[in-house]
């Protein structure tokens, strides 16, 4: 039973299920030294809380999108939208800027020494550094 | 009735902001003679929501706080309808101006547009924002968010909390700090300057009087994952000299040999008025919590009552449904003018003193709705509204003299949505 159960385990591990698309990963630029990041303070930056950092959305009709917001903060695109229009409309910031592909993301991020991003991690390169959102 | 031309803005009467502005522009003037850097550019964008409603009697009229003119069995848009186009220029990653104009029926039964906010916004450092112009007072949770449908739960703020101060926007400037401690984020925001705008007085009919007000206030937000705790205070000297009913009241008085209490009751110089308040909210997964308390109190005698005020929102999501409900009173807690011996007990002039001045109104509102994001950037609302005064006609104008004395059930739809 062990074993059976650790083979499964290793399996789940090595080789992600056919129907998982894509897999979400947070990026920001090689000269940022930062190694990992709770999920809070990514949201803090993509919810408008710090400005320490400059977020960078994939546009809004992004799975991608939806997954990264979820699991960073567990909010839907309407809640984010939301979020964004106090913040808007009462002059405390500017939404993300968005742009509609991977490729184009990772321009951004590596141009902006204080970008931090998510793409999927197929479309990681050396361009980019990914950090671990810890949960 | 002739139609008259709604005035595109209604200059100001303090006629501040033009003086900051220029003061503004001038301190930031480097920044203006620099080349416009790549970061530069324009955005507009703006809100907007389409409401209808209307409430079960012909006795009173149902508004927002300052409004004009409510609604009766009559199906009206004027209630809950409005417009906001911003415009926000950065000049680059520190410093940006915005522009807001909202139209809404306000103080006036025909929809107007003012200048809600105007302000250039420098960052200082890392923790420090400075913003110069025209800025609405965060005095509660959703104050300066409260046109932008899109962005509330409710339809509307609870009138009793909200409709403890008319003051919206103020022209001065505006401190930000904020501040990230591991996962919580502290903002402190202190605003100070001059507040210039019209108070609407039903009593009688209906009559406007211009009103100025130096203020200073202060607002804290601790945010923390789910949870936002909020404390604020704000102490404004409010003046007005037009105050029509006052001064008839005052001169009435003085008449009778009680001048000085017809000082003590009116604005004219200014009286100190403290607003505190405090406030939570709490979000997480579908369940949204909301509560805020908030104390208006004189500091030097005037007519305006003591009063706290407090409401309860809860909220659950399923899906793209946000079913609510709230309930939300006011209560007179005192006042701040003594009445001089001899002071009559029963008669018109002690009437109009102690029912018409001294005693606030009240009333309590129970109410459920349901917010749908129907599409992105939309949302559909449906609130109904039981209000049941419990003095005078409570947050409703135009009512009886006796005050309404049944509950007056409202019934609002919105479609809110922001570009």
């Amino acid at each position: 039973m062990k074993i059976l159960h650790g083979g499964m385990l290793m399996l789940a591990t090595l080789t992600p299920p056919p129907w998982v698309a894509a897999e979400t990963v947070l990026i920001v630029n090689p000269k940022n030294s930062v190694a990992r990041m709770p999920a809070e303070q990514a949201a803090q930056f993509f919810l408008g809380r710090s400005t320490k950092l400059t977020p960078i959305d994939l546009a809004d009709n992004s799975p991608l999108r939806a997954d990264f917001y979820q699991k960073i903060a567990g909010k839907d695109q309407d809640q984010v939208k939301a979020i964004w229009s106090k913040l808007v409309f009462t002059g405390k910031g500017f939404p993300p800027k968005e742009y509609s592909t991977s490729t184009e993301v990772k321009r951004a991020v590596a141009a902006d020494p204080a970008a931090i991003a998510y793409i999927d991690r197929a479309a990681v390169d050396d361009s980019v550094k990914v950090i671990p959102i810890v949960q | 009735m002739p139609r008259r031309p709604s005035s595109v803005l209604s200059p100001s009467p303090c006629a501040a902001l033009p003086l900051l502005l220029s003061v503004a522009l001038s301190t930031m003037a480097p920044a203006r003679a620099a080349p416009i850097e790549a970061g530069s550019e324009l955005s507009l964008s703006g809100f907007g929501t389409l409401g209808l409603a209307r409430s079960n009697t012909n006795d009173a009229q149902f508004v927002r706080y300052n409004q004009a003119e409510g609604v009766t069995t009559g199906w009206r848009t004027g209630t809950d309808s409005n417009l906001g186009l911003q415009a926000s220029y950065r000049f680059n990653s520190d410093i940006s101006a915005t522009v807001q104009l909202l139209t809404r029926k306000f103080t006036s039964p025909r929809y107007s547009t003012e200048l809600a906010w105007a302000f250039l916004k420098t960052r200082l450092n890392d923790d420090f924002q400075l913003r110069l112009g025209r800025v609405v007072l965060p005095n509660f949770i959703m104050s300066d968010y409260q046109n932008v449908g899109y962005a509330n739960t409710m339809l509307r703020p609870p009138i009793e909390m909200y409709g403890q101060v008319a003051i919206e926007h103020v022209d001065g400037a505006d401190l930000n700090y904020q501040r990230t401690l591991g996962a919580a984020s502290l903002t402190a925001q202190l605003t100070g300057g001059v507040s210039c705008g019209k108070l609407f007085v039903a009593a009688g009919g209906g009559a406007l009087a211009n009103y100025r007000a130096p203020l200073i206030s202060l607002n804290l937000a601790l945010e923390n994952g789910p949870l936002t705790l909020r404390f604020g205070h704000m102490r404004a000297r409010l003046a007005s000299d037009d105050f029509l009913a006052l001064n008839q009241l005052a001169a009435r008085l003085e008449q009778s040999g009680y001048a000085r209490l017809g000082q003590e009751l009116g604005l004219v110089g200014g009286k100190r008025i403290d607003f505190t308040t405090v406030g939570v909210i709490w979000d997480r997964d579908n369940l949204l919590l909301q509560s805020e308390f908030g104390r208006r109190k004189a500091a030097e005698p005037v007519y305006v009552p003591d009063t706290d005020a407090w409401y309860l929102m809860a909220g659950y999501r399923i899906g793209k449904w946000l079913p609510y409900a709230s309930h939300a009173a006011v209560r007179q807690i005192g006042d701040s003018v003594a009445l001089p011996p001899g002071f009559p007990a029963a008669g018109a002039l002690a009437s109009t003193v102690r029912t018409g001045f001294l005693t606030a109104g009240q009333q309590r509102t129970d109410l459920i709705g349901v917010r749908w994001n129907v599409a992105k950037s939309r949302a559909l609302k449906l609130q109904l509204d039981r209000v049941t005064p419990t003095a005078k006609n409570g947050n409703l104008i135009f009512g009886p003299p006796g005050g309404v004395t049944h509950p007056v059930n409202v019934v609002g739809l919105a479609l809110d949505g922001v570009f």
